[in-house]
């Protein structure tokens, strides 16, 4: 310092004492920035902790793909065994949102079109669901909003089993089949949206770890569980309900799960990163 | 967004090619999926390429090659909505954040610069401004 005040020009001696004035506050406190000036520090090596979870994660599921299909086989046996339900397991190949081929569980269960007990009843609750929604005060604005979703999407369903009852494309088997698909992509997927997200934090890697885990572990469990839930309602209910399992009971339940798990992973204490 | 969201997973459903569930007719039975059988073959990947919807010819079909399309560009346009504000994100996460001023003594300014200092005074600035334009 002494150094600068030696060499230091008039002008860039007003500037340093600028300098100093501008971060002295009342009685002499220093001034910290605003929060608004404030950033985090990126060291470049972070990138290493960043990219090997989900490359890592990325190629245990491409190499285990089938032993993880085969595991979702075995969990949806104990369930149909659970339940007492008739069912018959197999396994195909099928293609994915990517279009690979990929080979996934194959459930045959009955389900049909909606007897017309099943339709009235749907259709009287579908009814009173938005007639409710439309009663809700203002405060609960959010829910009327779900309420209102879900009735279109089963009025939709409830007008097309009244036209063409005999023409729906979709089966129980094709929805289970790719309701696990898109679980698989998912699973895929999880890893890299947590370390964009997540893992470009000045977090540890124990934490990254953690919390990519907690993910797919969760998903790889949930997957067969939610679908055999979802084949349930439609052996059941009738194909009446698969619009809204798609829609709306689909992806959503473990996309929401992963949100949580993140805001979880957001109060674990930070450590030295 | 809520009616985006809905009208994008309608896409999504709509154009979910049915061709995924043709081996429902050669089943296995419960008690034999431990010995896991191959039911299909694959299609070829530059076939589906060509024809998204799955090799059927009809109307309807062509319909929903053009909705998948639709559905692709939807998507694009999506992520790239998104990319956009990730990168924004990172920007203000890591990137330095600049002061939305410029400081007095760092700016270049005319040799003659008048500074007014002004606060709630929308009434009578205009009056002021006036003023030093006519300061000879």
């Amino acid at each position: 310092m002494s150094t600068v005040r030696r060499t230091a020009s008039p002008r860039e001696l007003r500037r340093l004492t600028i300098d100093r004035w501008r971060a002295e506050g009342s009685q002499g406190a220093r001034i910290t920035p605003h929060r608004a000036l404030l950033s985090h520090r990126f060291p470049i090596r972070r990138m290493r902790s960043i990219l090997i979870l989900p490359v890592a994660y990325t190629l245990a599921i491409i190499l285990f793909h089938r032993e993880i299909v085969l595991l979702w086989s075995q969990v949806i046996r104990w369930s149909i065994e659970l339940t007492d339900t008739y069912a018959q397991l197999g396994w195909t190949r099928t293609l994915g949102g990517l279009r690979l081929p990929m080979d996934m569980v194959w459930l045959d269960m009955s389900a049909g079109a909606p007897s017309p007990a099943q339709w009235w009843t749907c259709a009287a609750v579908t009814l009173f669901l938005a007639l409710l929604s439309l009663g809700l005060p203002s405060r609960m604005l959010p829910i009327a909003y779900v309420l209102r979703v879900h009735a279109i999407v089963i009025a939709v369903s409830l007008l097309y089993f009244v036209l063409m009852p005999n023409s729906f494309t979709y089966s129980l088997s094709d929805h289970i089949c790719m309701l696990l698909v898109m679980f698989l992509l998912l699973a895929l997927l999880i890893p890299w949206i947590f370390a964009l997200t997540y893992s470009v934090l000045g977090v540890t890697l124990a934490n990254k770890a953690l919390l990519t885990f907690l993910g797919v572990f969760f998903l790889l469990l949930f997957a067969p569980l939610h679908a055999f839930s979802h084949a349930l309602v439609l052996h059941h209910g009738s194909l009446l309900y698969q619009p809204l399992l798609f829609l709306l009971m689909g992806v959503f339940p473990p996309l929401m799960a992963m949100v949580a798990f993140y805001s979880w992973a957001m109060t674990w204490p930070r450590g030295a990163a | 967004v809520n009616r985006s969201w809905c009208a994008f997973w309608l896409l999504v459903w709509l154009t979910q090619t049915p061709a995924l569930g043709q081996s429902g007719a050669n089943l296995v039975s419960a008690q034999s999926v431990s010995t896991v059988q191959r039911l299909t073959e694959p299609i070829p990947v530059a076939l589906l390429l060509a024809n998204p919807a799955g090799g059927l010819q009809s109307p309807l079909r062509t319909l929903l090659s053009a909705c998948e399309y639709l559905l692709y560009l939807i998507v694009l346009l999506l992520a790239s909505y998104m990319l956009r504000h990730y990168v924004f994100t990172l920007n203000r996460l890591f990137a330095r954040q600049r002061h939305p001023y410029v400081d007095v003594d760092t700016a270049t300014w005319p040799r003659i610069t008048v500074f007014i200092a002004a606060h709630n005074e929308e009434s009578v600035i205009e009056d002021s401004i006036a003023a030093l334009l006519e300061v000879d």
